[in-house]
């Protein structure tokens, strides 16, 4: 047990030696916070669920995004889409965890697209528990998301839980 | 179990006793809503009439609070089987933007889809569904009234219903999707 509180102790030390110099303003985060993420897989309706990778980055509550989704096919080539979409945070950059939820418009090699989004970023290592998204710590970030896509003969509608990511601010 | 009753006998007191104007009713607000829209089955592109009935409970200093949404969709029979879809899920929600009467909404919360498909002769059988999962809402709401007491809500809900443990670690999970076109009042 006391082997376990000095490791608890040792890594609040050590964090707090880190987020000393590493520390960020909620003025900095708010106004010149720019995230860029990679994703790579979410849950689907089928064993191994759906590989598709993603690429965002982030500023000013703007984001713009390219993915490719290997479960769906337009013709007999992989989803290829990018899109803009606006993120309104619910527990913005100050929070231990980021949650936001997002709605943009873009363009896939099957027609237009509409996205909805709920994301979660949480930081790998605890540096965050004095307040805060902080540069280049990165973060996990897991999405619930939700494509629709008209196509020439019908809209369609996709869905990505759980799309694991990751994301670095800086 | 003192404690408790102590606990509850507080809380009574407080309820109780407290003046009409004290109760800080001004701060908290309710809303009822009822919607019809669309419902798809997991991997499923059939968009099917559903509706919904929620009622919530908001903070309006923090124009955030809690909702609890109940949504089903008609029995539906056809060719010998008949089936049907319906939960509910709670989820906490916030306003996250506002201009003039329009505002967004998000949620985010914890519910359960429930459905089956059965047979409609005379032996015949019964498949039941029944999943958790997180549920995640986005709204867009407009005020048809000036003092806000009558309100217009598009909404769009996912809900990734979460099967057995052995599926949710091969990375499988059901999203329910949900379009909703409701209208509310506001206290």
């Amino acid at each position: 047990m006391n082997g376990l509180l000095n490791s608890f102790a040792a890594m609040m030390l050590f964090t707090a030696m880190l987020t000393g110099p590493l520390h960020v303003t909620r003025a900095m985060a708010d106004d010149k916070l720019i995230k860029v993420s990679l994703q790579y897989a979410a849950f689907a309706p089928n064993a191994g669920g759906q590989i598709t990778y993603g690429f965002r980055g982030l500023r000013n509550n703007r984001e713009i995004a390219i993915f490719q989704n290997h479960y769906l096919t337009a013709g007999s080539e992989p989803l290829l889409g990018a899109l803009y979409a606006w993120r309104f945070p619910i527990c913005d950059e100050s929070c231990m965890v980021h949650i936001h939820t997002q709605a943009g418009v873009g363009v896939t090699t099957a027609g237009p697209l509409v996205e909805f989004l709920w994301g979660t970023e949480i930081p790998v290592l605890p540096l965050a528990l004095n307040g805060g998204t902080i540069r280049y710590v990165p973060m996990l970030r897991f999405d619930i998301a939700s494509h629709w896509i008209a196509t020439r003969s019908r809209l369609i509608t996709w869905s990505y839980p759980f799309w694991i990511g990751v994301t670095l601010p800086f | 179990m003192i404690r408790t009753s102590c606990l509850i006998a507080l809380l009574a007191l407080v309820g109780f006793s407290c003046p009409r104007p004290c109760l800080a009713a001004s701060k908290w607000s309710t809303a009822t809503y009822i919607g019809a829209g669309t419902i798809q089955q997991p991997s499923s592109q059939y968009f099917l009439l559903a509706y919904s009935a929620s009622v919530s409970l908001e903070y309006r200093p923090a124009k955030a609070g809690v909702s609890f949404v109940a949504i089903g969709r008609p029995v539906y029979s056809s060719s010998g089987y008949e089936d049907q879809d319906y939960g509910g899920f709670a989820e906490v929600q916030k306003v996250v933007a506002e201009r003039g009467k329009f505002a967004v909404g998000a949620g985010f919360g914890f519910g359960q889809m429930r459905g089956y498909i059965k047979s409609t002769d005379e032996n015949g059988g019964r498949s039941d569904v029944r999943m958790n999962g997180p549920a995640a809402t986005i709204d867009l709401r407009y005020a048809a009234k000036k003092d806000r007491s009558f309100t217009v809500k598009l909404s769009h809900t996912i809900l990734p219903g979460l099967s057995t443990a052995a599926q949710t670690k091969a990375w499988v999970a059901w999203p329910w999707s949900v379009v909703m076109l409701g209208i509310g009042y506001q206290t």
